[in-house]
């Protein structure tokens, strides 16, 4: 990361009693991709309304290029805004909706003309230029949102789940697209979504937040593969859990009974001699095997299949461990496991999450 | 099928006989001005429009009309103006006694006229104002104001903030998203008040009645005043005329919104 473009020094915000961002620091650096991530109500739309300059943080200071623009009127700031409705000018045709923000820029006319095609080649959409938004398909407008965005050169790039409204595959789609724009023109960007997926595969840091505060940033991978908290752990794909008592360690390696009796290894931290623990692994860091794998490799917990779903790529089991189930998503191989088999579930060591419980 | 099929039927039959209902007196009206008899007649003794190439040479009617137009043109610009303005704070601002200031300009369409009538004289009287023109105006605004507020009101709640955050994300300040934004997408609502306001201004005539000041009188206040003597074709002549107004006005308010909205512009066609 490079000098820091956009500061928020312990900005917070409350609407009367409600506390909807609370003392929230993030730096995003020049040309960065910043996905703000989490459930519904966490802030994160706050937050990026504040950047913009829609709502007045109660608290706090946002920088931008180590100007403080607190007291900048919206209007004034020329950050691109992409909301959640794309909330296109329905009275406007395509063109006069892209060229609206240069109407306050004094670009001559010609000029606009030139600027609004060549926006409009950007989101790879000409030829719509005279018609309505909502002769417009969905990507289509969403093309359109994004164009009327960039065309006014904009210091700061930001996104109100622009995508949720557009079905599966445009939506994918469109995740492409925004990350090639984004590398073409290396705007800084803050991308606001309650999609994971969304945030891991576009952002180049993911700022995951939960009731107002942030929980834990880092890189996609980093968040998927070393999280913090439980919060974070379960926040991404299927999480399972486990329980059991550590009984022994030996090279960094605790060694787990698990309540059906099986002894397990588990590479982690926060654990404890003889202390009773939850132990948590993701669905895709499992394997369901027939026969009973290498030892070595790790050890294997034997189950019942309750349920076998075909995915397509995948498969989705359901398996029952003791008194417990648990899921387990792999590649089909071979053969397709049925319901009733019983089968061994292989975790590695170093798959297992532990937390402490949270301070409560 | 038969069951339904009567069912159809006696509910076409209800229908006409509501529209009969509502229509046919001022049918009977119109049918009457056409009347070649000074009196009204059935069958008709004969078909003339001299009852209304007449009614320019009665400087009473011309001048009542002239009284009314103008009543209605202030009352209703100045009202919407007003009412545009209350409704677009009420819409798009929270603030203390905002649903107060609802109730209270919305209330006078429950408030019977007379009421309103007599109140807002005895307010005058108290004040020390004299009945004048101008006051009239005033009162008209009283009585116009809940249909402005109401169908602008409505149609600004209906336009989502995120457009008007977009225009100013991208560069335009409060003003100039009302005019770019809010102001064109609400023009359709704000025209159907302004006529509103102008038909029930035009059409006022119980609370106009306490109103009025010595020696002016609205085409409404005047109708009454001939009443008192007789119904003669003179009457049927200017209430057709009016009839044919109003509904005329009906019709090009209805034609401007649809001119106005979106669906409009495409029909142009192509821009550049």
């Amino acid at each position: 990361m490079s000098a820091a473009d956009v500061v928020l020094k312990g900005v917070g915000k409350r609407f009367g009693p409600v506390v909807a961002v609370a003392d929230i620091d993030l730096a995003v650096g020049v040309g960065e991709f910043v996905a703000l991530l989490g459930p519904s109500g966490c802030g994160k739309t706050t937050t990026l309304r504040m950047i913009a300059g829609l709502e007045e943080p109660s608290s706090g200071d946002i920088l931008v290029k180590g100007r403080r623009i607190n007291d900048i009127a919206v209007h004034r700031r020329n950050f691109g805004m992409v909301f959640q409705d794309l909330a296109l000018f329905p009275h406007m045709t395509a063109f006069d909706n892209i060229a609206f923000g240069l109407k306050y820029r004094k670009v001559p006319r010609h000029e606009v003309e030139r600027r609004v095609r060549e926006a409009l080649d950007i989101v790879r959409l000409p030829h719509v230029g005279e018609r309505l938004p909502r002769q417009l398909s969905g990507g289509q407008q969403q093309r359109v949102a994004v164009a009327r965005a960039i065309i006014i050169d904009p210091d700061l790039l930001l996104f109100d789940e622009p995508l949720s409204a557009l079905d599966a595959n445009l939506r994918e789609e469109m995740r492409i697209e925004l990350k090639r724009i984004h590398r073409t023109f290396g705007i800084t960007t803050v991308f606001v979504t309650h999609d994971q997926a969304e945030a891991l595969s576009m952002a180049d840091r993911v700022v995951l937040m939960r009731e107002g505060h942030v929980e834990q940033e880092g890189p996609p991978d980093q968040l998927y593969r070393a999280p913090k908290t439980e919060f974070v752990a379960r926040f991404f794909g299927h999480v399972n859990e486990v329980s059991g008592t550590v009984t022994g360690q030996q090279q960094g390696i605790w060694r787990v009974a698990l309540d059906s009796g099986v002894a397990i290894a588990v590479m982690g931290q926060n654990l404890s001699m003889g202390a009773r623990t939850r132990l948590l692994f993701r669905s895709e860091r499992a394997r369901v095997e027939r026969t009973f794998p290498d030892e070595a490799m790790a050890p294997a917990i034997p189950g019942t299949i309750v349920s076998s779903d075909y995915m397509g790529m995948l498969v989705r089991y359901v398996v029952e461990i003791g008194e417990q189930q648990v899921i387990v998503t792999q590649a089909v191989g071979d053969q397709q496991l049925r319901a009733g088999e019983t089968v061994h579930v292989c975790i590695p060591a170093d798959a297992w999450m532990t937390f402490l419980p949270p301070p409560r | 099928m038969t069951r339904r099929r009567i069912v159809r039927s006696l509910l076409g039959a209800m229908t006409l006989a509501v529209f009969l209902f509502m229509l046919a007196p001022v049918l009977v009206v119109v049918f009457q001005a056409f009347n070649d008899s000074p009196t009204s007649t059935f069958p008709l003794t004969g078909v003339t429009l001299r009852w209304f190439t007449a009614l320019p040479d009665d400087p009473a009617i011309v001048g009542a009309l002239r009284t009314s137009l103008a009543l209605a043109a202030w009352a209703s610009v100045l009202s919407t103006l007003i009412g545009t303005t209350a409704a677009y704070a009420l819409a798009r601002f929270r603030f203390r006694g905002r649903n107060f200031v609802q109730l209270l300009l919305t209330i006078p369409i429950l408030v019977p006229h007379i009421v309103l009538g007599v109140g807002l004289l005895l307010a005058f009287r108290f004040v020390g104002l004299a009945k004048s023109f101008p006051l009239l105006i005033v009162g008209h605004i009283a009585i116009t104001l809940p249909f402005v507020v109401l169908t602008t009101g409505h149609r600004l709640q209906a336009i989502p903030l995120q457009i008007e955050e977009a225009a100013r994300t991208l560069g335009a300040n409060r003003l100039q998203t009302f005019k770019a934004i809010t102001l064109p997408l609400a023009l359709p609502a704000i025209l159907t008040s302004l006529m509103f306001a102008f038909m029930s201004s035009f059409d006022e005539v119980t609370a106009t009645l306490f109103w009025l000041p010595a020696n002016i009188e609205t085409i409404p206040s005047h109708i009454m005043a001939m009443l008192q003597f007789s119904v003669d074709q003179k009457i049927n002549s200017l209430a057709s005329a009016l009839i044919l107004g109003s509904v005329g006005l009906a019709f090009v308010t209805v034609l401007a919104s649809r001119a106005l909205s979106a669906d409009a512009r495409l029909k142009r066609g192509p821009r550049t």
